[in-house]
């Protein structure tokens, strides 16, 4: 492509929300491009623990989030890919009566939501998983749960975007988009890209490039660190999540993942570098979360740790989706900041996609409670409570 | 286990034994850790104490270091069966200890000396079994007195690769031929070379080694395939042009039940790259290694450097490091300047033995055709099974930095965490791009170095909490 052609939408960001916005833009017919300044996948979704849950969000999420399940166990059917998915159930327990009955509060909402969860005591949750300590005195069970193969991700999308001829810039760092009488040019570290639509899909640096549109708004981001054993028999069938500490599962490969934030910081500028070599935190909150894991599951005593890495997530004050038009300039969306994004994300990029193609999106996707605009009125996020978490 | 010392010292070999000894000198305690059950590092690497006859080529300094280090046992606090396995900016780090407990110390301030590592280039058939570094052949050698059965083809290139076969002859073994995709050295390279005697002297007595005992060595040749059913049983040699690359001419198949492969030397990084220090690329240094001032201290503060692992300058400059890095650490914790005149020889003969390693480098330091004798689907990541033609693809498809390259192609991201691969991923990519060897980057390294019983990681003590 010359220089001077016009794409119909340059999205910037390639994580999942990116990505699959991009993939049925082109598909719809548009010409596209996907800007991305490392390589795809390589921020929160290559290093997110891949769970496919609907135990971790917010109510009126739920539909949305088992329309992005069922989208990765049919992967083959629009990615041409099977990303690994991995049929499971889950189970969220509790080791206090009342962290029991907070657990079994939300669980309700989501449940009316149409999530098809349970709540189950400990006894009835051992049962289901044989390997879960003694100390657990309630739990919620989902029929559907699992996890994928998340840090393949950047290989799936990029041959099916290849092949739906979407034009792939990696390496490309956007630093800022201009109006132009012939739309948007976007200035990146090469040569720049013009674009009749822009759609920002930049995780955690949302903030930063809504920025680029002269609005300020109270993003902000959220450390989460992972841990991976070496292979291990198989002792665990679900998936398993203590109560609002950390997710734990085994891949088909033996290995087990545990994934956990507590102890990490609020951050405001989310300088990966800075953020991943804060020995402080890394330790922290990895060691909270081995602990959580070898008291939710005695035998992982025996397990050994082979690596552990850091990832950023962008959150809202009110902990729910930043998907919508961008107020004050037209032609300008975007798409991200939505919890467990990994899990409902091919589905909002599908719905991004058909709304700005002009189609009737299946679930509502210029939702008030998504709504960029929401956040220009909304106070940061109180570092002390945190975020609602239903 | 927290400690007190003031001091860690990660590596006994030559650079850290002798910053231990230094300190010492200087009254000054350090705890000095090592993965080995005895000091001495690469060069001056043993096993139990009755291994039979001494190894050739070697000096009596190896057993000297181990006396001293004993004798000044009183400050010197050596732990054997210690890996550092995490290394963080602030100091911190997790030692392992026999494979199952974690310990984290926190000192005022750390000597990395942790050597260097090999370089391996992927040619068609390199994963079979027979095949070796030569590092691991040697170490086998000098732990244990085991030699091969041969026959017996080394290839690569750089110093290593004759002394391990004058060696490996030296206890008998049959060396079949040694291939050096290096030429003779030049007039001019020779002279420089001279410039330390002692040195080249070395370098001459490996060489009549293998003259004496009739052993072939097939110069500007490369080995470009390891052949066999299973197990290897011959290679191919096939000449090489000054950037390694093979050229047309006459192909040779030699017979070879074991093959000892090895392109010389590079930094260890793994500890200063999860510690954040900055790194640079030095061709003449075996290519990537930290930055450092000239007390040694790397851009970490209070975190020093020396040895190999700081860019390749051999024994001689790891003794000289090691002294100035103990002089800088004693200064820096206020512990007056009694090592001041050594540290100032020890600068003055790094002057010369430096000028030594660039002529070294100059004659056999990696050049850009390294990878030249790797076909599309030869083997570049054994632990991911990831080949040439993906990461080619990868580049291809507008991955040029190696972190990218890595998610997308999983090659590095296995359980040795890119110890054997990173050179030749780097040189797929410099070739690739176009672009120069320094310009393909340093992977990111992560802790733990080395697999980490969960449990222990769960119940390392903290020195403060940060909740
Ligand atoms: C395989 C190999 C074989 C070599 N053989 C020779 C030889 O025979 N003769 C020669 O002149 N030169 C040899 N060299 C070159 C070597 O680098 C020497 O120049 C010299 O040993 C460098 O001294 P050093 O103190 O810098 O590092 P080294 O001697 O390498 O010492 C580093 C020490 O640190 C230890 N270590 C590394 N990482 C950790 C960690 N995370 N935790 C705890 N301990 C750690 C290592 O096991 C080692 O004992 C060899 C190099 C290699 C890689
Ligand atoms: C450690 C961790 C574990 C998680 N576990 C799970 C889980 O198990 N299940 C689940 O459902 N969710 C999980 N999540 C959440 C999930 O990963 C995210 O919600 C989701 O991946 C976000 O996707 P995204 O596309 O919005 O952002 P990202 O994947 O972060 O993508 C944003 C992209 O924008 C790029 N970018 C930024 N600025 C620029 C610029 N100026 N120019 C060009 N490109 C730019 C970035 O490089 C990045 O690739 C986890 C998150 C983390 C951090």
């Amino acid at each position: 492509m010359k220089q001077t052609e016009i794409y119909d939408s340059a999205v910037i960001g390639g994580g999942v929300m990116g990505c699959t916005t991009a993939l049925h833009l082109a598909r719809g017919g548009m010409r596209v491009v996907l800007v991305e300044r490392g390589g795809l996948c390589g921020e929160a979704t290559g290093r997110c623990g891949g769970t496919l849950s609907l135990m971790y969000v917010p109510a009126i999420l739920v539909p949305y989030a088992i329309r992005g399940r069922e989208l990765w166990k049919d992967a083959p059917r629009w990615l041409g890919r099977d990303v690994g998915f991995n049929d499971r159930h889950g189970l969220d327990i509790a080791f206090t009566d009342a962290d029991g009955e907070t657990l079994r509060a939300e669980m309700e909402l989501r449940a009316a939501a149409g999530a098809p969860i349970e709540i189950i005591d400990g006894n009835q949750a051992r049962k289901i998983e044989p390997a879960l300590s003694k100390d657990i005195v309630a739990a919620a069970h989902c029929a559907q749960d699992g996890h994928a193969l998340s840090y393949l991700s950047g290989v799936f999308f990029h041959r099916a975007l290849a092949r739906a001829g979407v034009d792939i810039r990696v390496g490309t760092d956007v630093f800022g988009v201009e109006g132009g009488d012939r739309g948007f040019v976007l200035r990146t570290a090469k040569q720049s890209i013009r674009a009749r639509r822009i759609v920002l899909a930049g995780g955690v640096w949302m903030r930063k490039m809504i920025g680029w549109f002269g609005l300020d708004v109270p993003i902000i981001g959220r450390v989460t660190q992972e841990t991976i054993s070496e292979r291990m028999p198989p002792i665990l069938a679900s998936g398993v999540r203590v109560f609002r500490d950390i997710s734990l599962k085994q891949a088909a490969n033996g290995t087990v993942l545990v994934g956990g934030g507590r102890g990490s910081r609020w951050i405001e500028d989310a300088d990966r570098e800075t953020v991943e070599l804060d020995p402080a935190v890394v330790n922290q909150v990895m060691m909270n979360a081995l602990g959580s894991a070898r008291r939710a599951v005695p035998a992982l005593a025996v397990a050994r740790a082979v690596r552990m890495w850091t990832g950023i997530e962008g959150i809202a004050p009110d902990n729910m989706p930043v998907i919508g038009p961008l107020p004050g300039t037209a032609d300008v969306f975007t798409i991200g900041c939505q919890r467990s994004g990994f899990t409902a994300g091919p589905f909002m990029g599908r719905l991004l996609a058909d709304a700005l193609l002009g189609r009737q999106p299946e679930m509502p996707i210029f939702a008030p409670a998504f709504d960029p605009a929401r956040l220009l009125s909304m106070a940061p996020v109180d570092r002390e409570r945190g975020v609602p978490t239903v | 286990m927290n400690t007190a010392a003031p001091v860690v010292i990660v590596g006994a070999g030559p650079a850290g034994a002798t910053a231990a000894l230094s300190l010492a000198e200087a009254g000054i305690s350090s705890v000095l850790l090592d993965d080995n059950g005895a000091a001495g590092g690469q060069v001056w690497r043993t096993g139990a104490a009755d291994l039979g006859p001494p190894l050739a080529y070697t000096d009596a300094r190896g057993d000297e270091l181990r006396r001293d280090l004993k004798r000044h046992g009183d400050l010197i606090d050596h732990r054997t069966g210690h890996e550092v396995v995490g290394l963080f900016p602030d100091l911190r780090l997790w030692v392992l200890e026999g494979g199952e407990t974690v310990t984290s110390l926190h000192p005022k301030a750390i000597v990395v000396a942790t050597g260097a590592l090999e370089v391996f280039a992927p040619v068609p058939g390199w994963t079979r079994p027979g095949v070796y570094g030569l590092g691991g052949l040697q170490a086998l050698m000098k732990t244990s007195r085991v030699v091969p059965d041969g026959p017996v083809v080394l290839g690569g290139a750089g110093p290593l690769l004759r002394l391990v076969a004058a060696q490996l002859a030296s206890f008998g073994a049959e060396i079949a031929a040694v291939v050096d995709a290096a030429p003779w050295p030049s007039s001019g390279q020779v002279l420089r070379l001279a410039s330390q005697p002692g040195l080249l002297a070395k370098g001459l007595a490996f060489e009549w080694g293998l003259l004496r005992r009739g052993i072939p060595v097939h110069r500007g040749s490369a080995i470009v395939e390891v052949a066999g059913d299973e197990e290897a049983d011959s290679v191919l040699v096939a000449p090489v042009d000054e950037n390694w690359r093979p050229v047309d001419g006459p192909r040779r198949r030699l017979e070879a039940r074991v093959v000892g492969l090895g392109y010389g030397v590079r930094s260890n990084v793994e500890l200063t790259r999860l510690a954040g220090c900055e790194h640079t690329f030095s061709a003449s240094r075996g290519g990537w290694h930290a930055t450092r001032n000239r007390d040694m201290e790397t851009t970490v503060e209070n975190l020093f450097l020396a040895g190999d692992g700081g860019g390749i300058g051999g024994v001689e400059v790891a003794l000289a490091e090691g002294v100035i890095a103990a002089a800088s650490v004693s200064e820096r914790l206020g512990q007056g300047d009694r090592l001041k005149t050594k540290a100032a020889k020890a600068r003055g003969r790094m002057v010369d033995l430096v000028r030594f390693q660039d002529a070294l480098a100059d004659w056999s330091g990696v050049r850009p055709g390294i990878l030249a004798g790797s076909t599309e689907d030869t083997i570049i990541c054994r632990c991911e099974d990831v080949t040439r033609g993906e990461i080619a693809a990868a580049v291809a498809a507008g991955y040029t930095d190696i972190g990218p390259v890595k998610m997308n192609t999983r090659a590095g991201m296995g359980l040795c965490q890119g110890r054997t691969c990173t050179p030749a991923l780097q040189a797929i990519m410099a070739s690739e791009t176009g672009r120069p060897l320094a310009e393909a980057g340093l992977p990111t390294s992560r802790a733990p170095l080395r697999p980490v019983p969960l449990k222990a990681l769960a119940q390392l003590p903290l020195d403060e909490a940060v909740e």
